[in-house]
């Protein structure tokens, strides 16, 4: 089943002689469980191409649709409630609440969606994920690895129709990163979770089930 | 060790970083310059309360003195310039009155000795010009006398026919004729019709400076702050004589020291703001800084050299502020109060308010920089010590806490309050700030409450209008106030109760009554305006034979006053309740009220009185049941040193065969009953011989003061808001950008503005409630004390509650918008531009 379709991306920057074509046509279509990395060097459009698919930026043209909904005719705050359902996000950097332990940081999205965690899930994450002895502790209290895991658990425990990670492992150490990809993998294979994985770095994209290569802002198969 | 010139260097880099943060600095020029604004309004508002009182003083005197002396001999004139403390005495005497226009006004003539004129009549005069009258047929004039004379352009050396009459008791100088050469005149603060005349014409009027209400002896002192101890010292040493007493002040002193702890009370209030203010953006911008300091540090840069690096920053801030302020706080001071309170009361250009020294700017530069250096100081010291490692490392926003229990619900509420708290240091500052602002506010609106014309007029009057037969005084038979106009007045529409008071002189035999008043007379003779010798003196007088041929009365004099059941019940009501109704009612027993109020009557609690009413030869008695301490007498005419006995108006019909209504006390069905006070007024137009005195007249009288001070109030209050709102907006708006990527965080997990919106709102009212409650918890004991430490009026305290909601509505109002609007201002664009930054 199609959770993901793409269809004639286009992002520009700037006008005339300054255009940037960080996307120019995008198409792409991705299925319920799959795990895709998308690699490319640096400033070629994947980190844009991430932030279309989850709706933080605004296309120039072109769809996003993300389990049936067309991203384009939701309004900022729609938007915002279409994030904390239906994505979760893990940034390089973590973005983790600093005044937030483990456990709020990772409930937080239902609880401002106003649902109450299942609190089973949570825990069965936390175990997974290494950090049930963590989950009172605030993210300056854990390492970068700690942090990361904090994230995914953040990103999984809404069960959204997609998760999207950016470089989650540029900030961690070689053992860290296959340590966090390795969960990544088991999470999705685990709970069909589909996972678009933004990353430059060719051996961590062989980790995915299906690898897309963007260049110039076209994508590639 | 050889000297490194690295000033230049310091100065250069100094200067670059200065220009590259100019919106910073500029908030930081924007807050030395309100707080010199602010210093330099408090000590100009401080200076002209001062002024404005001397002024009064002067307005109300027309002369400079502190205490005096009524009918002096020369001897005491003597005794007085010599005591120690003594500066200048300075005798006057009212010798004669002319005729005004239209024989309605008199103008009062003077002679005053060349001390009187030289150093305590020309220091109180706006201007003058000329010489003082030196023969008998030349005069001084008061510019507002000329004006009744019809001269509004006098000039020395005109010559003016005045019709005038000695005041000598058993002179026959009355409606003389003199052609007058006019030798000068003056212009004083208050209008007063009086002049003066030379020493031959005092002479020539026979008036004496003895004779009782003509000579005054004005003493001016040393230091105007006098205690009580000094004016008996002074009493006894000049050795007063009959029912002599020194006109002074006894709680000068307390109402000096009260005032000053107010005006201390508001400038420390100001220094601490003004303090948090720059401590709050100098702090602001090193934590912004910081890890350019480290870097700084790192290639070598000593504590030092570090330290003026900063103070060259915060130098050029203070040139640029500083000056600004003043100039600003200058401008304020001489013209928008002033213009203010000429829109107010609707008079342009009404009398200065605000007066202004020189001086006065270089004392505001000079706290301004004390508040400067001490909101700099910490910091300065701290950049100074800081290793580079520790500058790489700071994070204002992390909190040491290593873990926190899982909370069961991370509400908006709840992370609100966490944010609130996440930075003490800020929250302290910009919670004090609200407090300090609250506080004043309470406390201001207490003082201007308790001072407000009403409350000041309903403390001190107990009725809304009094008619007073004032010539009782003259002749005790005089029956002014007539049962029948009693009865019209009780008539009146919007008139709710008319309270009769009756009054009559008695005469106690000394044999009779010494011993039972002995201890009540022991408590008079140590009151400070009494001399001891002057006492024993009337005592001798009243024991032997009763005339006192120096006040031309009888010694053992008393009074007394027949009530209403009306009357009755506003002095049981005063007294708590105290007096039994019934009994006094019944004519069982008389309450008893001492000297001026100020000695107790205890004493004679119990205790039968026997006196001779005056034109009675029958003796009679009354038993006093109760004593009037701390009741206001319901009578105004003088007692002497006796008390006043106080009795129902059936008793007192008993005991005087002719009743004489002294005063009669009305109370409005409406205070301040603009109706009831005409339809007053007008029936008592035909009758010249009683004295109408309304709370609303007098009200009238003193709105302008009452609209000076809330001029003043609420000037500084709006200063001291504008400069805490800022410092809260400043600190709110740092502490929203230092989260700015936390916030975009949120919203990337899924947090809508809306929720971020009410975040921020929730954020603000946390703030508005925690300042709240503090101002009202420290600020309602604070305004309790203040306003008792300068309750002039003995008004009870009362916390005005619709301006104070007003202001807590405004403050959570404030509180809750400014966050909001910071934050949609700030964090604005493309979510993932905010999410790299």
């Amino acid at each position: 089943m199609e959770i993901l379709s793409v269809r004639n991306l286009k992002k520009y920057y700037g006008a005339g002689d300054t255009l940037v074509r960080a996307l120019d046509g995008v198409d792409l279509s991705v299925e319920q469980g799959e795990f895709v990395a998308v690699v490319g060097s640096s400033g070629n459009g994947k980190s844009t191409l991430l932030h279309m698919l989850g709706g933080l930026d605004v296309p120039t043209s072109g769809s996003v649709c993300v389990a049936g909904h067309e991203l384009s005719r939701l309004s900022e705050n729609e938007l915002a409630i279409f994030r904390r359902r239906k994505i979760g996000f893990v940034f390089q950097d973590y973005n983790l609440l600093p005044l937030l332990n483990v456990y709020e940081n990772i409930v937080l999205p239902m609880q401002l969606d106003g649902k109450k965690p299942d609190r089973e899930f949570v825990e069965e994450l936390l175990k997974r994920l290494g950090l049930a002895e963590k989950q009172e502790s605030l993210p300056n209290c854990l390492s970068g690895g700690q942090q990361q895991r904090v994230a995914i658990a953040r990103a999984l425990a809404a069960k959204p129709a997609i998760l999207l990670a950016d470089e989650p492992t540029g900030n961690l150490d070689s053992r860290t990163s296959q340590e966090v990809l390795g969960l990544l993998k088991a999470t999705s294979e685990c709970y069909s979770q589909t996972i678009v994985m933004i990353t430059h770095n060719q051996e961590i994209a062989q980790l995915a089930g299906r690898i897309i290569r963007i260049e110039d802002g076209k994508v590639y198969e | 060790m050889i000297k490194v010139k690295n000033k230049k260097i310091l100065r250069a880099l100094a200067g670059k970083a200065y220009r590259g943060n100019l919106r910073q600095n500029l908030m930081m020029v924007v807050s030395i310059a309100m707080t010199a604004f602010l210093i330099t309004v408090v000590f100009s508002l401080g200076v002209s309360y001062y002024k404005t009182v001397t002024e009064r003083n002067l307005a109300s005197e027309g002369i400079q003195y502190d205490v005096a002396l009524p009918e002096p001999t020369d001897e005491q004139i003597r005794k007085t310039r010599e005591f120690d403390g003594v500066k200048d005495a300075g005798l006057s005497v009212k010798c004669a009155v002319v005729d005004g226009k239209d024989n309605q006004d008199r103008i009062r003539l003077y002679w005053a000795d060349e001390i009187c004129w030289e150093k305590q009549c020309q220091p109180a005069y706006v201007r003058w010009e000329g010489t003082y009258p030196k023969n008998e047929n030349e005069i001084m004039l008061s510019l507002q006398s000329l004006a009744e004379l019809g001269i509004e352009q006098p000039e020395c050396g005109m010559e003016i026919a005045l019709t005038w009459g000695s005041l000598a008791a058993e002179s026959d100088l009355r409606d003389c004729e003199t052609v007058f050469r006019l030798t000068g005149w003056f212009e004083e603060y208050g209008n007063h019709n009086n002049g003066y005349i030379a020493k031959a014409f005092y002479e020539k009027t026979g008036v004496k400076q003895t004779d009782m209400t003509n000579g005054l002896l004005y003493i001016s002192l040393e230091n105007p702050l006098y205690s009580s101890a000094y004016i008996k010292k002074l009493g006894d040493q000049i050795g007063l004589t009959g029912n002599q007493v020194i006109y002074s002040d006894p709680y000068l002193l307390t109402k000096f020291i009260r005032l000053t702890a107010g005006l201390v009370f508001l400038t420390v209030m100001t220094l601490i703001s003004g303090y948090l203010f720059v401590y709050n953006l100098f702090y602001i911008s090193v934590s912004r800084e910081i890890r350019n300091y480290g870097q700084f540090k790192t290639i070598g840069m000593t504590g030092s050299q570090m330290k003026t690096y900063l103070l060259w920053q915060i130098g050029w801030s203070v040139l640029l502020g500083a000056p600004s302020g003043l100039l600003l706080g200058s401008m304020t001071a001489l013209g928008a109060v002033p213009h203010l309170l000429g829109v107010f009361s609707g008079e342009s250009g009404k009398g200065q308010v605000v007066a202004f020294h020189p001086m006065l700017l270089l004392f505001a530069a000079i706290f301004t920089m004390l508040v400067v250096w001490s909101g700099c100081r910490q910091l300065l010291r701290k950049v100074a010590g800081l290793t580079p490692i520790e500058a790489v490392r700071f994070h204002e926003s992390i909190r040491p806490r290593r873990q926190r229990r899982n909370t069961k619900e991370v509400g908006i509420f709840r992370m609100a309050l966490w944010n609130v708290f996440r930075n003490r240091k800020r929250f302290v500052i910009s919670a004090a700030s609200l407090c300090m602002i609250v506080m004043v506010y309470l406390v201001v609106s207490v003082v201007l409450q308790q001072n407000s014309a009403k409350s000041v007029l309903n403390q001190q009057y107990r009725y809304d209008a009094r008619i007073l037969n004032s010539r009782l005084l003259d002749d005790p038979e005089y029956a002014g106030i007539t049962e029948a106009l009693a009865e019209q007045v009780g008539g009146v529409d919007g008139i709710k109760t008319v309270r009769r008071v009756y009054s009559q002189e008695v005469q106690y035999d000394y044999e009779d009554t010494y011993e039972i008043m002995r201890a009540y007379l022991e408590d008079v003779s140590e009151l400070p305006m009494m001399s001891k010798d002057q006492m024993k003196e009337n005592l001798d007088i009243w024991k032997n034979e009763s005339w006192n041929e120096k006040n031309g009365s009888y010694q053992g004099k008393g009074r007394l006053v027949g009530i209403n059941e009306a009357e009755f019940d506003v002095l049981n009501a005063q007294a708590g309740g105290r007096f039994d109704k019934a009994a006094f009612l019944r004519g069982e027993g008389a309450i008893a009220f001492g000297f001026l109020s100020n000695v107790s009557t205890k004493s004679l609690i119990g205790k039968t009185l026997r006196f001779q009413v005056y034109g009675q030869a029958e003796e009679e008695s009354v038993t006093v049941k109760w004593s009037g301490d701390g009741v206001e007498e319901p009578n105004v005419l003088p007692n002497d040193v006796l008390p006043g006995m106080v009795v129902c108006e059936e008793r007192f019909r008993q005991v005087v065969s002719v009743p004489i209504m002294e005063l009669l006390d009305v109370e409005y069905e409406a205070a301040f009953d603009t109706a009831a006070n005409q339809a007053l007024t007008e029936l008592l137009e035909n009758h010249k011989d009683l004295r109408l005195s309304t709370k609303l007249d007098d009200y009238e009288r003193m709105y302008e003061n009452e609209l000076r001070l809330r001029v003043i109030g609420s000037s500084l209050c709006a200063i001291l808001a504008v400069l805490t709102f800022l410092n809260y907006g400043n600190m709110m708006a740092v502490s929203i950008q230092s989260r700015r990527r936390e916030l975009a965080a949120m919203r990337s997990i899924g947090m809508t503005r809306r929720q971020q919106n009410a975040m921020m709102a929730a954020e603000g009212s946390i703030y508005a409630v925690i300042a709240g409650g503090i101002s009202l918890a420290a600020g309602v004991p604070l305004s309790y004390v203040t306003a008792g430490a300068v309750n002039t009026y003995h008004t009870p305290y009362q916390l005005p509650a619709l301006p104070n909601l007003l202001l807590f509505a405004v403050l959570f109002a404030f509180c809750s918008v400014i966050p909001v609007a910071l934050y949609r201002f700030l964090h604005r664009g493309q979510l993932v531009e905010l999410l790299k930054k």
